[in-house]
């Protein structure tokens, strides 16, 4: 079973075309970067996988159901590229919120809850308020609920964004960390060498379409760095 | 089946308890007590006064219009309850979409039925709070002080909170197409005029077109809240009339639960 799937998706705003009749699959325990220049289609990719939106054309699967079923997320973790958290709740308590409704309960869910804290670096900061905390610290709130319950699957768009050098250094191990574990890993991005270290594979996405993908190995010629290759694609 | 169903009522609970602390959370809140530390100021003073009133040129004890003063006075405060079931409703699930904060919690294993629902209820609880709180104090204070029945009053949160349920319902619906301020003015007007056209028919006026079939079929906003208190001004209900307005509000607080939920359903969240 694919981890997630998209066949034949085309999804249109209005007049424009987001995704132009796309196929994407991911294999469970594979990384994917999913890169392309802004207005690609990466977000919108993600928004079709989570069942915020609907595909005019093709299907969606996430974990072999239908996004739209809420079966289909459980095990998936997700951060989103826009992340606003609840400035007036505590941090350990949007945590204990995220881990109950991921399945938590209990024992089980308060050392979860610890041990994400401790993995992000947040364990002297559980009991602050997360409206005091500044745009990286928040970062980590954001990463902490996408690792609670162990995910299956982390859907994360743009995640180092706001981190300063410590926190993608840290980010690039969280993810690494997640991988062993047997989590399948889709990041969308468009800071090539993050995607180039953390994913083995890569899809490039350009103008709606699927421009290029496979194993990052592959999809680089001798010689060539990731961002050669992409601008390689994406300039034809 | 049943784990599927117990599952999604413990995911309900969680979200609903966070939507009720949201809405307690609220800039509004502190208004919304302020005013009805008021409103009970106002009921104590107009409940506790007996001033002379004469009718075709004859003194008329105020025992004798105590009852049609409480009904104007619970009655109103039940409508204002719905303004602010509507108010809040306006954009406590409209608010989480537009800045993202609901994101994050769609992506777990949450039904879109489920979140519309939880922020109903979240609405509902603080507005029902409030309600509860306006009309037993208002009752207490028209029973203790002129004997009147407290227990139709009651009857009277009953009739106010399905009310609650179709206007909070029909307002989050509107909230996710329309601004808040125009679904406020909406949820104002139409309280308000829905109120206004039920009571003129009820006192026997004759109104035709949209605005009579509002009045006769549309939801029984005051009508059943009149209803209720029937037996303050002495004015026994006509065979069956309790129920069938208890079967239009049950079926416009569905209708607008419903409405709501397929809206949601639909909608394509950014």
């Amino acid at each position: 079973m694919f981890a997630l799937e998209l066949s034949g998706v085309t999804k249109r705003y209005g007049q424009r075309t987001a995704l132009n009749n796309i196929d994407l699959r991911l294999e469970s325990g594979a990384s994917l970067g999913l890169l392309g220049p802004n207005g690609a289609g990466k977000t919108t990719c993600l928004r079709l996988l989570l069942g915020f939106a609907q595909p005019c054309h093709g299907t969606v699967r996430l974990r072999g159901r239908d996004p739209m079923d809420p079966a289909s997320r459980v095990g998936v973790a997700y951060l989103p590229e826009r992340l606003r958290l609840p400035e007036r709740a505590t941090v350990r308590g949007f945590l204990r919120l995220h881990g109950t409704l991921a399945g938590l309960a209990g024992a089980e869910l308060e050392r979860e809850v610890e041990s994400a804290l401790e993995m992000t670096g947040l364990a002297d900061r559980g009991a602050d308020r997360i409206g005091g905390l500044s745009k990286g610290l928040a970062q980590r709130v954001g990463f902490a609920q996408a690792f609670l319950a162990q995910p299956d699957l982390l859907l994360l768009d743009e995640p180092t964004s706001g981190l300063d050098p410590i926190g993608i250094r840290d980010a690039r191990e969280w993810i690494r960390i997640v991988r062993e574990r047997g989590c399948t890993v889709l990041v969308s991005s468009h800071v090539l060498s993050e995607v180039e270290r953390v994913c083995d594979h890569a899809a490039i996405l350009h103008e709606g379409r699927i421009a290029a993908q496979g194993a990052i190995a592959d999809l680089v010629r001798p010689g060539e760095t990731l961002e050669d290759a992409f601008l390689r694609v994406v300039r034809g | 089946m049943a784990q599927a169903a117990a599952g999604a009522l413990r995911v309900f609970r969680i979200l609903a308890v966070e939507a009720v602390a949201d809405a307690v959370r609220r800039r509004i809140v502190p208004v919304i007590a302020v005013l009805a530390i008021v409103s009970l100021f106002f009921i104590d003073s107009c409940s506790a006064c007996s001033p002379a009133v004469t009718q075709n040129g004859q003194p008329v004890e105020l025992s004798q219009l105590v009852g049609f003063a409480g009904l104007i006075s619970v009655v109103s405060l039940g409508l204002w309850t719905l303004v602010l079931a509507g108010a809040l409703a306006s954009d406590h699930l409209a608010e989480p979409l537009a800045d993202g904060s609901a994101i994050l919690l769609l992506s777990r294993p949450v039904s879109r039925t489920a979140f519309a629902l939880s922020r109903l209820a979240g609405t509902l609880g603080l507005a029902l709070l409030t309600g509860a709180v306006l009309l037993g104090t208002s009752g207490f204070l028209f029973s203790h002080r002129h004997g009147l029945a407290l227990a139709p009053v009651g009857g009277v949160f009953l009739a106010c909170a399905l009310g609650a349920v179709t206007v909070a319902g029909l307002a989050m619906t509107a909230s996710l197409w329309l601004p808040r301020t125009l679904t406020t003015l909406l949820v104002f007007g139409t309280v308000w005029g829905v109120g206004i056209l039920e009571t003129s028919v009820r006192l026997g006026a004759e109104i035709g077109g949209l605005a009579g079939a509002v009045a006769r079929y549309g939801p029984p906003l005051a009508g059943s809240m009149i209803a209720a208190l029937s037996s303050w001004v002495e004015q026994p209900l006509a065979e069956g009339e309790a129920l069938r307005l208890a079967v239009r509000a049950l079926a416009w607080a569905t209708l607008s639960v419903a409405a709501l939920v397929l809206a949601f359903r639909k909608l394509e969240i950014r």
